[in-house]
C-alpha cells in the first residue's frame, strides 16, 4: 500500500492540528497585537466642532499611538464630547494639567489628537475625568500657567509647504507668461512676427536705414562745408584769392549777391536736413521707449549670454533646492516633476543703456540667455 | 401572431419552471445533505475513512500547490507594493493591500478555484462511476444511504479542508511575502510581523473562515450532485464534470461577491 | 422440502411481502415494463422467468426499490418504497438483501469493506472485533477468506458474484432479491449457495429472484413468474406453471432453463431432478 494511504489517518490528523494552530497563532498574535486581552483606561475631552475628528482615530504623544478614539458625540450644549481610551502600556504618559489638541494637518494624512503632557503632576487623572481641549478656556488657561509641556514647534514644515504650494504654481504661472511674452519679444525684434509692434519695428528700421543714408549725406556735406571753412581760413588759398580784388569773390560779390544767395539756398537746405534727423529721432523715441533707438543693434536679435546677476541666480538655486525637498513629499509629486526650465529674466541696467534710464532684459536659461542687448553675460 | 406568442411564452414559462425546479431540487439536495451530518457523528467508523481520505486528497495533497500560488501572490503584491507605496510615502499600506488581498479576497477564492479544479472534479467522476458501476444501487440495496456515505463525509472533508487550505494560504501568502521583501528592502521579522497583525483584524480572519467554509459547502455539493446526474453511459461523466466546473466556477464568484457584499455592509 | 404441499393450495397475493401496482418503467422510448402489477408473497420464493430483455431485471430492481419506476407504486414490507419515510425505509433495507447480477461490489473497497461497511453503517456500537469475525465465518463458508484484502477487480467472476451473495446475506435478511445468483459460479459455490438459501428459506425469509438456473428454480421456487416483452404472462405456483397448457408460457420456460433447447421433454422433468418435488 502507498505510504500516504496507509498513513492517512496520521497525515490528515497533521493537516488538521498544523492548521488549526496555525490559526489560533494567528488569532493571538493579532489579539495581542490588537490589545483584544489588554486594558485601555477611558477618558474624555470637549471640542468645539466634531470637524476633523473621527471615531477610531488615534490619540498620539510623540508620534506614538496612545490610544483611540472610541466616540463622538454633540451634547446638549452644543459641545462636542470625544471620549477615548488610552492603552496600559502608556497610561504613566496620561499626567494631570494634561490637554488634547487636534493638529489638522492640511495635506490630510498624518495629524490627529495629540495629547500634551501637563508640566507637574505625576500620576494619570482618575478614569473618566476630562482631559481639556488646548483651546478650550480650560486648556488655555493651563498652557498660560504653563503647565503644559508643548513641543517645541516642530513640524510646521507641513503648513509651510501648503502656502508654498500655490506661490510656486503661481511663479510657474508667471514664467510661463514671460516666457510666452519673451518670445514674442524675440519675434517681433527678428521682424518674423505680425502686429502693430512688428509694423513699427520695421517702419523703425526702414526710417533707420534711410536716416542712416541721411547721415551719410550729412556727412559729406559737412565735409565739404568743413573743407570749405578750412580754405577760407587760408591766407594763401583759395578764399583770399577770391576775395581779392581781382578775385573771384570780388567778382561773386559784384555779380549781384548771386553766389551769396546761392549758398545761403545750400545752408538752408543742410539746415532742413538736420531738422528732419531731429524729428526722426524724436519719433523713434517715442514708439520705442523701452530700447535704446541710438543703435541700428536695436534690430539684431538676443545674443546668448552664460550668466545672469548672481542674485538672482541665488534666488533660482534655492527654489531649485526647494522643489528637491518638494519631490519628497507625496503630494508635491506632480507639480515639482513639471520642467522648471522656464524663462526667468530680470531687469536691469546694461552696458549698452548709457543714458541712463534705459532697462535691459536679461533672459538666463532656455534657448536665449544673456543680456537683450547681447553685450553682457550678467546684468552688473 | 397571438399562437405565436403563445408559442414563445409557453417556452419561457416552461423554462423558466423548469430551471426554478432544477434549483430547487438542487437546494433539496443540499439540505438532504445538511440532514444527514448528524448521523456521520453517530457513525462515525464508517464514514471516517472516507472523510479521511478525502481531506488526504483534498487538503493534504493540494498543499504544494496552495503554497506555491499563495508565495506568488504574496511575492507580487510585495513586489509592486515596495516599488510604488513609498513613493507615495504609504509603504506601511503594503500591509493592509496583504491583507485584503490575500486574507480577505484572493486567498478563500483561488483556493477554492485550486480545490474544486482538483478535487471537484475528481468527486464528480468518482461518483459518476459508481452510478455506471451500479455502486449507488448496492448503497441503496444494503441500505446505506448514499448520501450519509458518500456525500457527507466528502462535504465535511472539503469543507474543513477548504477552511485548513485557506489558513496554509494565508500563512504561506504571508510568510512567503516577508521572505520575498527581504530581497527587496531587508527588515526585521517583528517589524512586518507588527506592521502584519496590525492591519489584520478579527473581521478579516472571520470573514476569510466564513468564506473558505462557504466555498468548501459549495464545492462539495456542485460536485457530487453533477457525479449523481450521471445516468446510463460513461460519456456523460466528463459532460457532467464539466458542468459542475462551470457552475460551481460561476456559483464561487456569486457566493464571493455576496459574502463580501456583508463584510462591508 | 418440508411445507411444500402446502404452498400449492396458496393463491398468490394472500400477504405480500412486496406489493406493486401498475408499474410502468421507460428507458428512454422503450418501454421495459408495461402496466405491471404483482404481489410476491411472504415468506415464499417467487423467481421470475423470461427470455432476456423481458424486463425480469427491471422487474426486480423495482421491487427492490432500487429503481424508481416512471408510474406506479412499490410497497415493500409495509413501507412506500417512493415516498416512505427515510427512517423506515433505512430499517427496511437493513433486513433485506441484493444479489447483483454482476456483483456491484465497490470497486475502491477491499472485499473485507465491502463486507464489513454495511454491518458498520446499521451498527455502528458493533466493535471491531466482532465485526471482523462475522466477515470471516461468512467468507469462510465459501473459502474466500484469502481473498479479502484484495479489491473487486482482481477477482474472477465468480468471487465476485460469491462476495456479493455474502453482502447480501451478511444482515441476515428476512427478504432477498437474487439477480441471477449463480451465473459464473462454480458448481461447488452454487452448492454451498443453495445450501444457505434452503436454510433461509426455512427460516421463513422471502425470496425474489430472476434466474435461469433449473437446480435453483427446483429447490427453491414456491412461485413462479413468467414475462415477456415487459409484461407479466402467468404468475402462479411451481407446478401450475410447469403444468401451464400454454404454448407460449412452455415454450419460454423450455427455452430459459435450458438455453441449448435440446431437451424436448415435459418441463415437470427438467424442474425435478430430484424427483421429490411434489
Amino acid at each position: 500500500m502507498k505510504f500516504k494511504i496507509r498513513f492517512a489517518r496520521q497525515i490528515v490528523g497533521l493537516f488538521i492540528i498544523l492548521g488549526f494552530g496555525l490559526l489560533l497563532m494567528i488569532v493571538i498574535m493579532i489579539g495581542s497585537n490588537q490589545r483584544w486581552f489588554a486594558r485601555n483606561y477611558e477618558y474624555f475631552s470637549e471640542f468645539q466642532t466634531a470637524s476633523g475628528l473621527s471615531q477610531g482615530m488615534g490619540i498620539t504623544f510623540r508620534g506614538f499611538q496612545i490610544g483611540t478614539v472610541t466616540s463622538i458625540e454633540l451634547t446638549q450644549h452644543n459641545v462636542v464630547a470625544v471620549r477615548f481610551n488610552i492603552f496600559d502600556t502608556y497610561i504613566d504618559k496620561v499626567t494631570q494639567n494634561s490637554v488634547m489638541q487636534l493638529v489638522s494637518n492640511p495635506l490630510g494624512l498624518g495629524g490627529g489628537l495629540v495629547l500634551h503632557q501637563g508640566r507637574r503632576g505625576t500620576d494619570p487623572p482618575p478614569e473618566g475625568t476630562l482631559i481639556p481641549s488646548i483651546n478650550s478656556g480650560l486648556g488655555r488657561s493651563l498652557v498660560d500657567q504653563d503647565l503644559v509641556a508643548l513641543p517645541e514647534e516642530g513640524d510646521q514644515i507641513a503648513e509651510l509647504l501648503s502656502l508654498l504650494d500655490p506661490i510656486l504654481r503661481n511663479v510657474d504661472a508667471v514664467t510661463q507668461e514671460a516666457e510666452q511674452l519673451l518670445a514674442e519679444v524675440n519675434a517681433v525684434l527678428a521682424g518674423s512676427s505680425q502686429g502693430p509692434a512688428a509694423e513699427t519695428v520695421a517702419a523703425v528700421n526702414a526710417v533707420l536705414i534711410e536716416l542712416e543714408i541721411a547721415v551719410a549725406d550729412i556727412g559729406k556735406i559737412a565735409a565739404n562745408i568743413e573743407t570749405t571753412t578750412a580754405e577760407m581760413r587760408d591766407p594763401t588759398g583759395l578764399v583770399p584769392r577770391l576775395l581779392g580784388a581781382e578775385g573771384s569773390i570780388a567778382r561773386i560779390l559784384n555779380d549781384d549777391e548771386e553766389l551769396y544767395r546761392e549758398i545761403e539756398t545750400i545752408l538752408a537746405s543742410v539746415q532742413a536736413s538736420l531738422r528732419d534727423v531731429e524729428e526722426m529721432t524724436e519719433y523713434l523715441v517715442s514708439t520705442t521707449p523701452r530700447f535704446p533707438v541710438s543703435s541700428k543693434k536695436v534690430a539684431r536679435p538676443l545674443i546668448p549670454v552664460k550668466r545672469s546677476s548672481p542674485e538672482f541666480e541665488t534666488t533660482r538655486l534655492s527654489a531649485g533646492a526647494f522643489r528637491n525637498k518638494l519631490s519628497n513629499r507625496p503630494l508635491f509629486k506632480v507639480s515639482a516633476t513639471r520642467s522648471f526650465n522656464a524663462y526667468l529674466f530680470c531687469a536691469c541696467r546694461c552696458a549698452v543703456a548709457h543714458s541712463g534710464h534705459f532697462w535691459c532684459v536679461f533672459v538666463f536659461s532656455g534657448p536665449t540667455r544673456g543680456c537683450l542687448h547681447g553685450t553682457q553675460p550678467g546684468c552688473p | 401572431m397571438p399562437e405565436q406568442d403563445a408559442g414563445f411564452l409557453e417556452k419561457l414559462g416552461a423554462g423558466t419552471l423548469r430551471r426554478l425546479a432544477a434549483v430547487l431540487y438542487a437546494l433539496g439536495y443540499f439540505f438532504e445533505i445538511l440532514r444527514e451530518i448528524p448521523g456521520f457523528f453517530l457513525r462515525r467508523r464508517s464514514g471516517l475513512r472516507v472523510l479521511t481520505m478525502q481531506m488526504l486528497f483534498t487538503g493534504f495533497e493540494a498543499l504544494p500547490v496552495i503554497a506555491v500560488i499563495a508565495l506568488g501572490l504574496g511575492g507580487i503584491i510585495v513586489i509592486q507594493g515596495l516599488s510604488l507605496l513609498p513613493q507615495f510615502g504609504q509603504g506601511q499600506f503594503i500591509y493592509t493591500i496583504l491583507v485584503i488581498v490575500i486574507t480577505r479576497e484572493l486567498g478563500p477564492i483561488l483556493a477554492a478555484f485550486i480545490v474544486f479544479a482538483r478535487s471537484g472534479t475528481a468527486i464528480t467522476t468518482e461518483i459518476g462511476n459508481m452510478v455506471i458501476n451500479r455502486e449507488i444501487e448496492a448503497f441503496i440495496a444494503t441500505g446505506i444511504n448514499p448520501i450519509s456515505y458518500l456525500v457527507v463525509p466528502r462535504f465535511l472533508g472539503v469543507t474543513l479542508s477548504m477552511m485548513l487550505l485557506n489558513v496554509y494560504f494565508n500563512v504561506f501568502g504571508l510568510l512567503g511575502s516577508f521572505f520575498i521583501a527581504q530581497l527587496f528592502q531587508p527588515l526585521p521579522f517583528s517589524q512586518y510581523a507588527a506592521g502584519l497583525f496590525e492591519a489584520i483584524s478579527g473581521a478579516d480572519i472571520a470573514s476569510t473562515m466564513l468564506k473558505s467554509m462557504m466555498f468548501g459547502a459549495l464545492i462539495a455539493t456542485v460536485s457530487t450532485f453533477y457525479g449523481f446526474r450521471v445516468e446510463r453511459s460513461t460519456t456523460e461523466i466528463p459532460q457532467n464534470a464539466i458542468r459542475s466546473i462551470s457552475v460551481g466556477f460561476t456559483l464561487l464568484i456569486v457566493a464571493n461577491g455576496i459574502l463580501t457584499l456583508v463584510y462591508y455592509l | 422440502m418440508n411445507g411444500m404441499s402446502s404452498t400449492n393450495t396458496e393463491t398468490p397475493g394472500t400477504q405480500p411481502c412486496v406489493r406493486l401496482s401498475n408499474i410502468s418503467v421507460w428507458f428512454e422510448d422503450f418501454e421495459a415494463l408495461k402496466d405491471v402489477s404483482v404481489e410476491f408473497p411472504l415468506g415464499k420464493t417467487t423467481l421470475i422467468m423470461g427470455p432476456s430483455g423481458c424486463g425480469k431485471s427491471t422487474l426486480l430492481k423495482v421491487a427492490a426499490g432500487l429503481l424508481p419506476p416512471d408510474r406506479g407504486e412499490v410497497e415493500i414490507a409495509g413501507v412506500d418504497a417512493l415516498r416512505g419515510r427515510p427512517r423506515a425505509l433505512s430499517a427496511m433495507r437493513k433486513s433485506t438483501g441484493f444479489v447483483f447480477q454482476d456483483a456491484g461490489l465497490w470497486q475502491n473497497m477491499s472485499l473485507y469493506d465491502n463486507l464489513a461497511l454495511p454491518i458498520e453503517f446499521h451498527y455502528p456500537e458493533r466493535t471491531e472485533g466482532v465485526v471482523r469475525r462475522h466477515i470471516y465465518d461468512w467468507a469462510k463458508r465459501f473459502d474466500l477468506i484469502s481473498v479479502l484484502p484484495l479489491r473487486p477487480a482482481t477477482l474472477s467472476g465468480g468471487e465476485r458474484k460469491l462476495i456479493s451473495f455474502c453482502r447480501a446475506m451478511i444482515l441476515n435478511p428476512n427478504l432477498l432479491f437474487l439477480d441471477e445468483p449463480t451465473t459464473f459460479v462454480d458448481r461447488l459455490g452454487v452448492e454451498r449457495m443453495l445450501n444457505i438459501l434452503r436454510e433461509k428459506k426455512s427460516a421463513g425469509c422471502s425470496m425474489i429472484g430472476v434466474t435461469h438456473d433449473a437446480d435453483l428454480t427446483s429447490q427453491l421456487a414456491d412461485y413462479i413468474v413468467v414475462m415477456k416483452a415487459g409484461e407479466l404472462r402467468v404468475f402462479g405456483t411451481l407446478s401450475e406453471v410447469a403444468r401451464s397448457k400454454d404454448p407460449e408460457v412452455r415454450e419460454i420456460l423450455a427455452d430459459v432453463l435450458d438455453e441449448a433447447a435440446t431437451y424436448d421433454g415435459d418441463i415437470l422433468d427438467l424442474l425435478e431432478p430430484n424427483g421429490d418435488l411434489f
